[in-house]
């Protein structure tokens, strides 16, 4: 599946998906930390999407499971206890894998919003340098720079 | 002997001194908060003169000529107010060190703008710009063996061509 | 926090029913910070970049050790290349050319403009 596909066929479900998380796990917060650990979670395997044949039932699945999990987590942080220990590595890849993203989140928050709108074209809607051109007037070297340079800042940012 | 190896180290100490003058710059600040910074070394110019003719944006202005007779680019642009001074003087320091000459300078609305170049009457071996403006600072460097003829041509071909 | 029986058992129709929900605020930066999580796990996935390696050359003679001291020197303070691909590496040299070009189109403004109100 193209980023554009998924663009079209599951952001436009986030509303719908927050809420449920909401309604599952009665905190905004979590709720949002959910959702967005799904969307990743798929975006990391598109090219599996395919083979959905109807995305929502298929995220609501995705997103239930996921909130169990998170529920069990906590309970068993909270307790101090660990019923099914993962492996150590596995927790520890995880939360690198997290922060990783979190670090990268934030020093893409802090672009303006053209070169923002630039990479969301770029990444999501996986649109060519020409095309991300016609449509903000942006010369085509300046766009190609400021991909590299996003994607340097990133690198050397995590 | 002894006068060819002085000679040699001296030519061998001169090249990496005059080489490290826009690397040592381009070290000191790149990695410094709200500073862009570029680097493109002799490996890649070699690749990058080995690739077919580019035209990216369907100009004609000679630009693959020139790339093939380049080793070395750095570039700084920092919105760091805090080193834009220090980033500057030592730039300066790189100019008057006396391989530069002063090609072109302006000053304008609050902005300074000052291209130096090194090199003899046919070859240019070095480029420095500097721009000064109100909150912001570039410094370009340019290392190679570029035509002097066809780099004034290239820059000071109108820029109204180009948009 | 609803209990994990009572979450397992829910079905999926029900949950949708769930997300139909007009009482449930939704974030006003929800989108955004999802396209920006997108966007970040892409860019982050980057190839590791090989570090440069330090080599010496050592000879008997005075020239030998020091043009390897010289390398030395040199390779062990190169930074590394912005650009992994030679068209953006390309780019970037043209974007710069044009930035020079309207640097100097500025000087030449000011050049005419000195000229007619000298005239």
């Amino acid at each position: 599946m193209s980023g554009k596909e998924f663009a079209s066929l599951y952001l436009p479900l986030s509303a719908d998906l927050y809420r449920i998380a909401y309604y599952i796990l009665e905190s905004s917060q979590d709720a949002e930390d959910e959702v967005q650990n799904l969307y990743v979670k798929l975006w990391k395997s598109l090219d599996s999407l395919d083979s959905v044949n109807n995305p929502k039932p298929y995220c609501i699945r995705l997103l239930k499971n996921q909130c169990i999990d998170r529920i069990r987590k906590r309970k068993a942080d909270a307790s101090g206890l660990v019923k099914d220990e993962p492996d150590a590595c596995d927790i520890q890849d995880e939360i690198e894998s997290r922060e990783t993203l979190e670090k990268a989140m934030a020093l893409i928050d802090t672009l303006p919003e053209t070169k923002r709108k630039v990479l969301r074209m770029h990444v999501i809607d996986q649109m060519s340098y020409d095309e991300i051109s016609k449509v903000t007037g942006m010369n085509i070297l300046t766009i190609r720079v400021l991909v590299s340079q996003a994607r340097a800042r990133i690198r050397k940012g995590i | 002997m002894k006068k060819i190896i002085t000679a040699a180290v001296s030519i061998l100490l001169t090249f990496t001194l005059s080489a490290q003058e826009g690397r040592s710059i381009y070290n000191r600040y790149s990695e410094a908060e709200n500073v862009s910074a570029v680097y493109i070394s002799p490996a890649m110019f070699r690749i990058m003169g080995k690739l077919p003719e580019m035209n990216l944006s369907g100009n004609d202005v000679p630009f693959s000529s020139i790339v093939k007779s380049l080793n070395g680019f750095y570039l700084i642009e920092s919105e760091n107010s805090s080193i834009n001074a220090s980033l500057k003087a030592d730039a300066e320091k790189m100019i008057r060190s006396g391989r530069y000459e002063l090609l072109m300078e302006a000053r304008d609305s609050g902005q300074t703008v000052h291209i130096y170049i090194s090199g003899d009457e046919q070859t240019v071996d070095g480029l420095v710009m500097f721009v000064d403006e109100k909150d912001s600072v570039a410094f370009i460097n340019i290392d190679g063996n570029m035509s002097r003829a066809k780099l004034e041509k290239l820059i000071a071909d109108s820029a109204s061509d180009t948009q | 926090m609803k209990d994990i029986n009572e979450i397992e058992e829910m079905t999926t129709e029900a949950l949708e029913a769930a997300s139909k929900s007009d009482t449930v605020i939704i974030p006003s930066g929800l989108r955004k910070s999802l396209e920006t999580a997108l966007i970040a796990e892409e860019l982050k996935n980057v190839q590791s970049h090989p570090k440069h390696k330090p080599f010496l050359i050592w000879g008997p003679a005075l020239v030998a050790a020091a043009a390897g001291l010289s390398v030395l020197f040199y390779v062990a303070n190169t930074p590394k290349d912005t650009f992994s691909d030679p068209e953006e590496a390309y780019a970037q040299l043209e974007r710069t050319f044009r930035y020079m070009q309207s640097k100097a189109e500025m000087v030449n403004d000011i050049t005419e403009n000195a000229f007619n109100l000298s005239k």
